[in-house]
């Protein structure tokens, strides 16, 4: 039992049967391995529910979402498929459903998004530091329960728009013969209002403001420690240094890593948006990189918006006009619910069980306030009101221990457990399965590349190949080079400035980093399975995001 | 005395006149006067068959013949041998004298009527309703097509009187204990259109509903090869209003349908055809302003096989060969519905 958490545990027996379960796949893309307690324990009572939800509130005949076990630390989903029987009952208030969406596509995430920043904004607000024990507690187990809300915002909108993306790619394939592989693609989904990309914007527009400051010399300073020192020992650095604080009070619900609890917000270690912005003064990417293009950006995109319109059959106008709608929702959607959910959500979780922490080791009753991580949160919330009487050791270390266990096991778990050959179907029932996770679009041997993955983002690029292994080694990410990775999430978005190519091992056709390569104009390939384990840093590769091929030259 | 009516124009038929002429003759009426432009012709009646019959000692003949079976022909074999036999006595015999001038005569007109010596003619069986369920026997008597010259002209309407007695309409006459004998043929000759191109036009969009468009499709030579699907034909949208072309589809068309005297040929078109657009676009207008008056004279949506001739020029060159209810248009969905449907079917 991972955690003492009645997890759901492999059985290899019952689930590896094919009549029960097609085919397990490896959640890495998402939810890299291995996880801390409080994060399973988020995933135990509101996860699990969220991925049901999406599929079960727009009453999807071919899916009722995903199933999930737990084995050696890694997450390994599955669908859950109606019967026959049950998808035709449901087909009819599906229908209904998804009119209503359809007839207005942007509404169906606003709805979540809006009610949501409210009331993130309400929680960031609360003061953590001058509350009592008791209110912290109900504070506490507030933020907890409104993680239903957002894994409700998080699925709903990825059900009802993903399946609109899907039929939109159908009938651009059918029209134009353009694949989401094709520029055209992306140039239709490019220069849409996103507010995850103002993060990079606001980056780029600080590091440029340092670059205007005369401070270039300054940034020089490799370690970002003695970086800031030496801003603030400086009049004109401290001027900067007052604005960037400004920008980390803002947006400091900023991470490395999407979902998950472990890693440190901006607000807790803001140099880790100062190795960003010293590697963009550094690469002299301080005209707000290729974001300035947004203009561009939507004029090319409005442009052959009318062109394609212009060549469907007027029959099929209507519906191509929808369907574009619907597609380009879902990559709004696909970003930024990343701010919201993953980024700001998680980081309220995070600091509150920061501030138990703090509070528990100043009482003795854990040696770092960041182990409260390890905890669950009706453990934190007990613990919370009965200070000074527990001492939660022994359980942190045990819980340690387990994390250290899986940590081991880390990039050794399989992608797929059982059939490899199902994942077909179960991306065939499941949009969401097809849209993040998908099987390559052939062999290596069939079309004699090295790696072929599921999907690219245009354009074709040689370079040296920079292979990391998750974003603790982000910093290590040598600028010019071509990114490969297991995946990559919406934290990693500011490296896109300064790299040449992205190679990821899983991925569908709305990951992450296809969306922000088609952003930055950056080629891209995803869901080539092994490009970590094929590909050695340092070799040169060329990436081709037409074909969705990759080749290893050395 | 009254004085038999041999040949009947088609503008001078109609519903009524079923009984005289068959239903075919009939329906071609009433397209005419529903200004369908279909191609002129005239009606070799049944008071032409019966005349032929009983003149020429046809009757008594297959009476005789038919008094080996008691209880009517009822193997295959012997049906066979009747159909045969009464066959062989149709095309022994000459049509009266009467008859065949009158036919003479009128193929002569209809030539005038389009300036063309030996004018190319369909000669088709046009059966009496009382006769036969002529849906599930649609296809039963004979057709010819693109006959020239009066000789030939005689012979195919003898041989459309001939085929009432087929052995599958005998056996069906017998199985139904219908007589043999005392029932009537009516035959149509009809100008032939010599299709430079055809086609099928919908007056309403069969894929949307949308009853604000008209649906033309057409391909190089017969409409055969757009109605048998044998291309993807050169599609347009126009606009009833305005009478606009709203839309062009130009498809590769790689293969046309020739009429033969007794069937379709398929043929490859020439490379330099093959994208071209097979219609001009004032020939596209012109049959949509068509189709909008004869839908408005039907009442109901059609679907309309449209043909150009060759030899005659613009506007007369546009004919209407078949008219037919549209049975399944789209109900009308709107874009939503559509999507869903994609969504489904995935």
């Amino acid at each position: 039992m991972p955690y003492d958490r009645p997890m759901y545990d492999l059985n290899e027996k019952m689930d590896l049967d094919p009549n029960n379960y097609k085919a397990w796949v490896l959640g890495n893309q998402w939810y890299p391995p291995p996880w801390v307690p409080l994060f399973v324990d988020h995933h135990y009572c509101y996860g699990k529910y969220g991925m049901q939800y999406g599929p079960e509130v727009i009453f999807d005949p071919r899916t009722k979402g995903w199933d999930w076990r737990f084995w050696k630390g890694g997450f390994y989903l599955s669908v859950i498929q109606p019967t026959e029987e049950e998808g035709k009952k449901r087909e009819p208030i599906w229908r209904e459903k998804m009119r209503k969406i359809l007839e207005n596509p942007q509404a169906v995430w606003d709805k979540h998004k809006i009610p949501m920043r409210k009331e993130i904004d309400r929680i960031f607000a609360s003061d953590l530091k001058g509350s009592t024990d008791i209110d912290l507690c109900d504070h506490w187990m507030e933020t907890w329960h409104y993680g239903k809300k957002v894994e409700e915002a998080h699925f709903e909108p990825m059900y009802a728009l993903g399946s609109g993306n899907i039929t939109f790619r159908k009938l651009l394939k059918q029209l134009f013969n353009i694949t989401s592989a094709n520029i055209e693609y992306s140039q239709l989904h490019s220069g849409l209002d996103n507010e995850y990309t103002t993060i990079v914007d606001k980056l780029a527009r600080i590091a440029a403001l340092a670059a205007d400051m005369g401070l270039k010399d300054t940034f020089k300073e490799p370690d970002a420690e003695k970086l800031l020192a030496k801003l603030a020992s400086d009049k004109k650095g401290k001027e900067w240094l007052d604005k960037f604080d400004q920008m980390v009070h803002e947006v400091g619900y900023m991470r490395r890593r999407g979902l998950e609890l472990a890693t440190p917000t901006w607000w807790e270690d803001k140099t880790l948006p100062l190795k960003d912005i010293q590697r963009y003064v550094n690469e002299g990417k301080t005209t707000a990189g290729n974001l300035d293009m947004k203009p561009e950006l939507v004029k090319r995109r409005k442009k052959l918006e009318q062109e394609l319109l212009n060549k469907v059959p007027s029959s099929e106008r209507e519906m191509f006009q929808k369907l574009l709608e619907c597609s380009q929702a879902s990559h709004i959607f696909s970003e930024e619910h990343t701010l919201y959910v993953e980024m700001m959500f998680f980081s309220a979780l995070r600091t509150r069980a920061l501030e138990f922490g703090r509070r528990f080791a100043a009482k003795g009753m854990i040696d770092d306030p960041g182990d409260t991580v390890f905890l669950h949160h009706e453990e934190i919330f007990h613990a919370g009101i009965i200070q000074e009487r527990c001492d939660l050791r022994t359980l942190i270390t045990r819980r340690k221990n387990e994390f250290a266990e899986y940590r081991k096991l880390e990039g050794t778990l399989p992608p797929v457990l059982g059939d490899p050959t199902k994942i077909s179907e179960l991306v065939d029932a499941d949009v969401i399965f097809s849209v993040s996770v998908a099987p390559p679009i052939a062999t290596p041997e069939e079309v004699g590349a090295s790696l072929v993955g599921c999907a690219g983002a245009p354009g074709v690029v040689e370079g040296i190949a920079c292979v990391v292994g998750g974003e603790e080694d982000l910093d290590k990410v040598i600028p010019g080079t071509i990114l490969v990775a297991p995946a990559t999430t919406a934290s990693w978005t500011p490296v896109f400035n300064v790299i040449k190519g992205v190679v990821t091992d899983g991925g569908g056709y709305l990951t992450h980093a296809l969306i922000v390569g088609r952003e930055f104009g950056i080629p891209a390939v995803v869901g080539t399975q092994e490009a970590t384990r094929k590909i050695k840093s340092g070799q040169r590769i060329r990436v081709d995001g037409n074909t969705c091929r990759v080749y290893i030259l050395d | 005395m009254v004085i038999k009516e041999f040949i009947v124009w088609l503008d001078e038929l109609g519903k009524e006149d079923t009984p005289l002429v068959g239903s075919k003759n009939a329906n071609l009426g009433e397209m005419l006067r529903k200004e369908m432009p279909v191609p002129m012709g005239f009606a070799v009646t049944t008071e032409a068959y019966n005349e032929f019959v009983s003149q020429g000692g046809i009757i008594p003949e297959i009476e005789q013949f038919l008094a080996k079976f008691p209880q009517g022909p009822q193997t295959p074999r012997e049906l066979r041998e009747t159909s045969e036999f009464i066959e062989k006595l149709h095309m022994q015999k000459e049509l009266p004298q009467v008859i065949q001038k009158a036919i003479i005569n009128a193929y002569n007109k209809l030539g005038k009527r389009y300036k063309l010596t030996d004018v190319a003619v369909a000669v088709r069986s046009s059966a009496v309703a009382e006769d036969l369920p002529t849906a599930s026997f649609a296809g039963q008597y004979d057709s010819y097509l693109n006959i020239r010259g009066k000789d030939e002209l005689l012979n195919k309407i003898k041989r459309c009187f001939a085929s009432l007695f087929t052995d599958r309409s005998i056996f069906y006459r017998t199985k139904n204990n219908l007589p043999i004998l005392g029932i009537s043929m009516s035959v149509v000759v009809q100008k032939m259109v010599e299709a430079r191109s055809a086609g099928v036009v919908f007056s309403v969009h069969p894929g949307t509903g949308d009853e604000t468009k008209i649906l033309l499709e057409g391909n190089w030579g017969t409409g055969e090869s757009v109605v048998q699907g044998l291309v993807v034909p050169d599609i347009f949208v126009i606009d009833k209003d305005s009478l606009t072309c709203v839309e062009k589809q130009i498809n590769p068309k790689l293969k046309q349908v020739a009429i033969e005297k007794t069937g379709t040929q398929e043929q490859d078109i020439p490379a330099n055809k093959q994208t071209c657009q097979c219609l001009d676009d004032e020939e596209i207008i012109k049959i949509a302003e068509l189709v909008k008056v004869v839908e408005k004279a039907y009442g109901v949506p059609l679907d309309i096989e449209w043909a150009i001739d060759q030899k005659i020029t613009f506007p007369d060159n546009i004919f209407f060969v078949q008219a037919r209810p549209i049975t399944k248009i789209a109900e009308k969905k709107d874009a939503i519905d559509r999507i869903l449907d994609i969504m489904q079917s995935r």
